[in-house]
């Protein structure tokens, strides 16, 4: 398949070896492709993190925010732009940390964008601290004998909006990434996707594993073990009752 | 003739302007703005697309302005001095971005939830020193209906030429005094500028990107420092040749933007510096001693009218800066002009008080 078009060929991501962001880009980069995305049509939106870097290395328009806001400016531009594709990458430091605000009320007021969350349950960029997605007890830079809270689930948010359209995937399933975001491209109306993702650097070390390869294969068991924070399913709703 | 308030005024320049989205949260003393444009404009049948979004923070509503700037629509906000500095980070943002937004704040008394109804001048600073790093930004602020009419119009085609945030200061008193003006109607707008785009007439874009997905290239918009339209953020040179650009831009519009009025009635010996609707009360003051007084009125704040001023400053025996707050403008003014100015704080809990006023005025003048 020809993925040149739309990722610029100038660029080399700022990602460590082994992030699981080359995977989402490069899943990304192939469904864009395939619906046809490019430059006249796309815009994407990021805000602050290594996710958030995202936006500059696609071959469209691409804005990066300050921290948490890609959402609001999203919005806007499908406000005024409607014809155009508007689509929000970014971390889940950025969308589910300081800028959750945004994400509930976008998806309540049900605006036009798809919003990809790249999950790596941990602030990667800034050195390893814990996120709002970093699991119980785990250890960070910032919680040396574990953490103390529950991380954020994202499901009843969306969900909790009667029509909806809401992906937890992963990386580890390519199949099941590129299905979750073609679907989440063409719902009409706002469509969230969380991807499963990892931060071998950062959060890897804490955990202790000798290379991202083993990252990932205990990533991919995590999905398959029944965990309602990493299962990988589909959930949408566009059947309202008219009143 | 209409009789309006301040903040209608301020609706009516926009859209004579050329404004068609809004996006804000509500706010005493400027909800009436987000009001009229919901309520008045956006129902009414208008000869091309408006839009409207009720956010949820102010930080929202200023991400959303630049957002919609982007994507091509001439935007705008309106807020007071708690929600203007939850908009401060994007304000930096529009500057790095270059892109053109208006801000509207109606200053109350503060700091914190302070006195939400009352009249203030609190904020001047912070429309210069609020966000972070180093930007600059232009601000206007009128002193009555008809004037917020037409620096309205003015600060939406300056955000265009400099290609950044602009900032509308008014005040509780300003946005809600009501008078009686010759002003165009909302009808009247919509029909002059659909006469505008039937007959091509409409002023071109003059901010210096293309809309969205409308280049011929992709192209990054980012709060990083870029070159190429690539980030680059170790490199002091990209830095400093895109600093100089941006401020050479203000630079260049510095000129045209110096506005004031200089209000005198004989041979005064005092030079009263004051603005917004504070400055009202100053002409009533110097009618009654004309000898006394000379009101000298920024309509444009910043850029300061620094040149302007040092080139009177010879006629006058002392120069006051009056203005309810602790002195922030009578501090930029010294730091630009280097003239002796003082200051007169007169921060009076929310209130305008004419005698209090001219009590406050012949206690600094008679002393000095």
């Amino acid at each position: 398949m020809k993925i040149e078009p739309i990722l610029k060929q100038n660029v080399k991501p700022i990602w460590c070896d082994g992030c699981g962001l080359y995977i989402l880009e490069s899943a990304l980069a192939q469904v864009f492709t395939e619906q046809g995305y490019n430059q006249k049509n796309t815009v994407i939106v990021s805000g602050i993190g290594c996710s958030a870097r995202i936006s500059g290395y696609f071959g469209c328009d691409g804005i990066h925010t300050t921290h948490g806001r890609a959402i609001p400016v999203a919005e806007a531009i499908k406000i005024v732009r409607p014809e155009l594709n508007i689509i929000v990458i970014s971390g889940d430091g950025d969308l589910l940390g300081i800028g959750l605000n945004h994400l509930l009320h976008s998806s309540r007021r049900d605006s036009n964008i798809t919003v990809i969350c790249n999950r790596n349950e941990i602030y990667g960029m800034t050195g390893g601290q814990t996120a709002s997605t970093t699991p119980k007890g785990a250890k960070t830079s910032t919680a040396p004998i574990g953490t103390y809270d529950n991380p954020v689930d994202t499901k009843p948010y969306i969900v909790g909006n009667e029509k909806h359209y809401y992906a937890r995937t992963s990386i580890t399933d390519l199949n099941h990434l590129k299905n979750a975001v073609t679907g989440g491209l063409n719902w009409n109306g706002f469509s969230y996707i969380e991807v499963i993702s990892i931060c071998p650097t950062n959060r890897g070390k804490m955990m202790g594993f000798a290379n991202p390869a083993q990252m990932l294969m205990a990533t991919k068991n995590l999905t398959q073990e029944g965990n309602k924070l990493y299962q990988l399913e589909i959930d949408y709703n566009d059947n309202i009752k008219t009143q | 003739m209409q009789v309006i308030t301040g903040n209608k005024a301020v609706i009516l320049g926009a859209l004579r302007a050329g404004a068609n989205y809004y996006a804000g949260y509500p706010i005493t003393p400027s909800s009436e703005i987000m009001e009229y444009w919901s309520n008045e404009i956006i129902t009414a049948k208008s000869p091309y697309k408006l839009n409207f979004l009720q956010t949820e923070d102010e930080i929202s509503a200023i991400h959303s302005i630049i957002g919609a700037s982007l994507a091509g629509a001439t935007s705008f906000t309106a807020t007071s001095g708690p929600g203007f500095s939850l908009m401060q980070e994007g304000i930096g943002l529009a500057f790095t971005y270059q892109t053109p937004i208006v801000i509207i704040d109606s200053q109350r008394v503060g700091p914190s939830t302070g006195m939400p109804t009352l009249t203030a001048q609190g904020d001047i600073m912070q429309t210069q020193y609020g966000s972070h790093g180093d930007y600059k930004s232009v601000v206007f602020y009128p002193n009555s209906v008809k004037e917020a009419y037409e620096l309205t119009i003015k600060a939406f085609d300056t955000a265009q030429k400099v290609s950044g945030p602009v900032i509308i200061l008014l005040d509780a008193f300003v946005s809600h005094i009501v008078e009686n003006v010759d002003l165009p109607t909302v009808e009247d707008i919509f029909s002059d500028i659909k006469n505008e785009i039937d007959s091509n007439t409409q002023e071109k874009d003059k901010r210096k990107y293309l809309p969205l997905a409308q280049d011929n290239h992709s192209r990054y918009f980012s709060g990083l420092t870029t070159k190429d339209n690539l980030p680059e953020t170790k490199d002091p040179e990209a830095y400093k040749k895109w600093i100089t650009e941006r401020l050479d831009l203000y630079k260049q519009n510095e000129k045209d933007l110096v506005d004031f009025e200089l209000y005198s009635r004989g041979n005064a010996e005092n030079l009263i510096i004051a603005f917004g609707g504070l400055s009202r009360l100053l002409y009533e003051i110097i009618d009654s001693e004309p000898t006394m007084y000379d009101l000298f009125r920024p309509k444009v704040l910043f850029p300061t009218p620094s040149e302007q001023l040092k080139s009177i400053a010879n006629r006058y025996k002392n120069i006051f800066v009056l203005e309810q707050n602790q002195g922030q403008y009578a501090n930029a003014l010294r730091a630009e002009t280097l003239l002796e100015i003082k200051s007169i704080p007169c921060n009076l809990g929310g209130y305008l008080d004419i005698q209090e006023i001219g009590d406050l005025l012949n206690k600094n003048t008679i002393s000095k």
